[in-house]
């Protein structure tokens, strides 16, 4: 029954808020089908690692229900899901190998899995090496090796690429997908680099402040937004021009200046909208095209 | 559940490598050794030679060695570093996602707590043996080797000072989740320790005091205190228990309420 669950992620209505502060969610909805990889985009203290603290029940939501892989959040889905939530949580006094052989110990897993792990994110050579001499990317990979300890269904990450070099976020994005692809993980990602989601994720979820902005296919996303391709024209007669474009059907609007602004669904229409102004006589000085993007979309949340 | 246990605590030991928690139990439990078999040395040599010795009176030396502030000192620093472990890396984040209950992790994390004790106790008998007999060979006057170490009074105090540390270790477990801070149930133990020492054994209030009873074990055992008895411990023994049982409730509450 539980495998049959379409979604790893569902989270209704969710409410939550700090004590004494004002309420950091209210009546949230999130679903994370399985086998994604979904981003949660969002900018800094926003909320990512809260609403993934809520996930597995490190805070208590005031309100609504949070399921994983169709369960409550407890004992009985911790041996399914893996995490690493806001810094790898690791011993610093322990050698990378021994972090993971602590958490074998505590799972009962055979040691087999350690090594596995560690191979997994490429930290086999430094295995031997204290956690405390380590650079924040090897820490990094520990950490995500030991949400991979005993191969979870669901790995749920925090800022994964967080001070990592350009190779390392390579490394990890690479092993984002191979886990995807290869163990059909679902992963969910929180990150505040719009760029990072856009490379790694199939879905997204757009967090601002105290609600999901988006959330759904990263691909719907761009559809939505490719249609905000807008054009610009500048000329003297923007009035005579505004009108004639209004009849010919175009929405369009009288701009800064002598600007006229209007919306268009397929690019064959800007050749055909100037040509309809040039026949009627109006001199053009300037013609954009202006397209809004994800950023443009995302910047406008937090506006 | 029984496996889960015994995971909990093969953990705990896991951890123990390299960390803090050992190598003050370790090295902490030497140095008090090296440091009463000088002052014996000392002892010996100022009163002009070395004289019979008798084992029982040296190990009562070295029990009113530690009673009177290593011991007390050693639980709570030992407390405090055990509990570090956990909080400085938010490790409760990684123990309370794991699929085994919070109390397995508590109780694996006494346990350790416990064994950490005896272990190093171990090694401090085994150590003050090893010294009364490397007397015993540097002064072959000194009798040490001619007798057998009083081994039916090694284990009673050894005993009595295991149920005498059970309060403290109870109250600064409690104080280590409480507080998620190395210093201040440091610095409360010290307080606690240096209050208890003012007030002295005959306060009538003692027995509600969870430091008191590493403090009046040894007096009572030389004889030089009278405390009421229940069977076979005295009441300071019996609230030890009391107060071990009570404060780890009490921070096993406390930890259910921990927000990483």
């Amino acid at each position: 029954m539980i495998d049959q669950e379409p979604m790893a992620v569902e989270v209704e209505q969710l409410g939550f808020a700090y004590p004494g502060e004002p309420a950091a969610f209210s009546g949230l909805s999130l679903s994370v089908p399985r086998g994604s990889v979904f981003g949660l985009l969002g900018a800094n203290g926003v909320g990512k690692s809260t609403l993934l603290k809520l996930l597995v029940g490190l805070l208590q939501p005031a309100s609504g229900r949070v399921r994983l892989l169709g369960q409550a959040p407890g004992q009985a889905v911790f041996s399914r899901v893996g995490l690493m939530i806001e810094s790898p949580n690791l011993y610093p006094h322990l050698s990378g190998r021994a972090n993971l052989e602590v958490m074998a110990t505590y799972r009962r897993l055979p040691r087999q899995r350690v090594a596995e792990s560690l191979e997994a994110v490429g930290l086999q050579p430094a295995g031997e090496k204290q956690v405390r001499h380590y650079s924040t990317g090897m820490k990094q990979r520990l950490g995500i090796a030991m949400a991979l300890l005993h191969g979870p269904e669901l790995l749920l990450l925090d800022e994964p690429v967080n001070g990592l070099d350009p190779n390392g976020i390579v490394a990890i994005r690479r092993l984002i997908r191979q886990l995807n692809e290869e163990r059909g993980m679902t992963i969910l990602l929180s990150s505040h680099l719009l760029g990072e989601v856009e490379q790694s994720c199939s879905h997204v979820g757009i967090l601002a402040p105290g609600r999901l902005a988006y959330q759904g296919p990263l691909s719907q996303l761009r559809e939505m937004n490719q249609q905000g391709l807008y054009l610009r024209i500048d000329c003297p007669e923007a009035g005579r021009a505004l009108e004639l474009l209004l009849q010919q059907g175009w929405m369009a609007e009288l701009g800064e200046g002598r600007s006229i602004r209007f919306p268009v669904v397929q690019k064959s229409e800007i050749s055909r909208a100037i040509d309809c102004l040039r026949e009627a006589g109006i001199e053009l000085h300037q013609v954009l095209i202006e397209e809004d993007s994800l950023e443009t979309f995302y910047l406008n949340l937090y506006l | 559940m029984k496996n889960v246990a015994l995971s909990c605590l093969k953990a705990e030991m896991q951890k123990a490598r390299n960390s803090m928690a050992l190598w003050l139990s370790i090295v902490g439990t030497i140095a008090n050794l090296l440091l009463f078999f000088g002052l014996h040395w000392a002892g010996e040599a100022a009163v002009g030679g070395f004289s019979a010795q008798n084992w029982g009176q040296y190990v009562v030396n070295h029990y009113d060695g530690i009673a009177f502030m290593m011991l007390p000192l050693y639980v709570i620093i030992l407390c405090s570093l055990v509990f570090l472990m956990e909080y400085r890396s938010q490790m409760w984040v990684q123990l309370f996602t794991l699929p085994v209950s919070r109390w397995a992790v508590y109780s694996g994390k006494i346990l350790f707590l416990l064994i950490l004790f005896l272990g190093a106790h171990l090694l401090f008998i085994l150590g003050f043996l090893l010294t009364g007999l490397l007397f015993g060979l540097l002064h072959p006057g000194s009798g040490f080797l001619q007798q057998m170490p009083p081994w039916l009074q090694i284990l009673e105090l050894a005993f009595r000072t295991f149920l005498s540390i059970l309060g403290l270790l109870g109250l600064h477990t409690w104080l280590s989740l409480r507080f998620q801070h190395f210093i201040v149930p440091l610095l409360i133990g010290i307080l606690g320790y240096v209050v208890t020492g003012l007030l002295g054994p005959a306060w009538p209030w003692q027995f509600l005091n969870p430091y008191a009873p590493t403090f009046l074990f040894m007096p009572q055992y030389r004889g030089e205190l009278q405390l009421p008895t229940l069977g076979w411990l005295s009441w300071a023994e019996w609230m030890s228990i009391a107060f071990f049982i009570l404060f780890l409730f009490l921070a096993y509450r406390r930890l259910e309420r921990v927000l990483p």
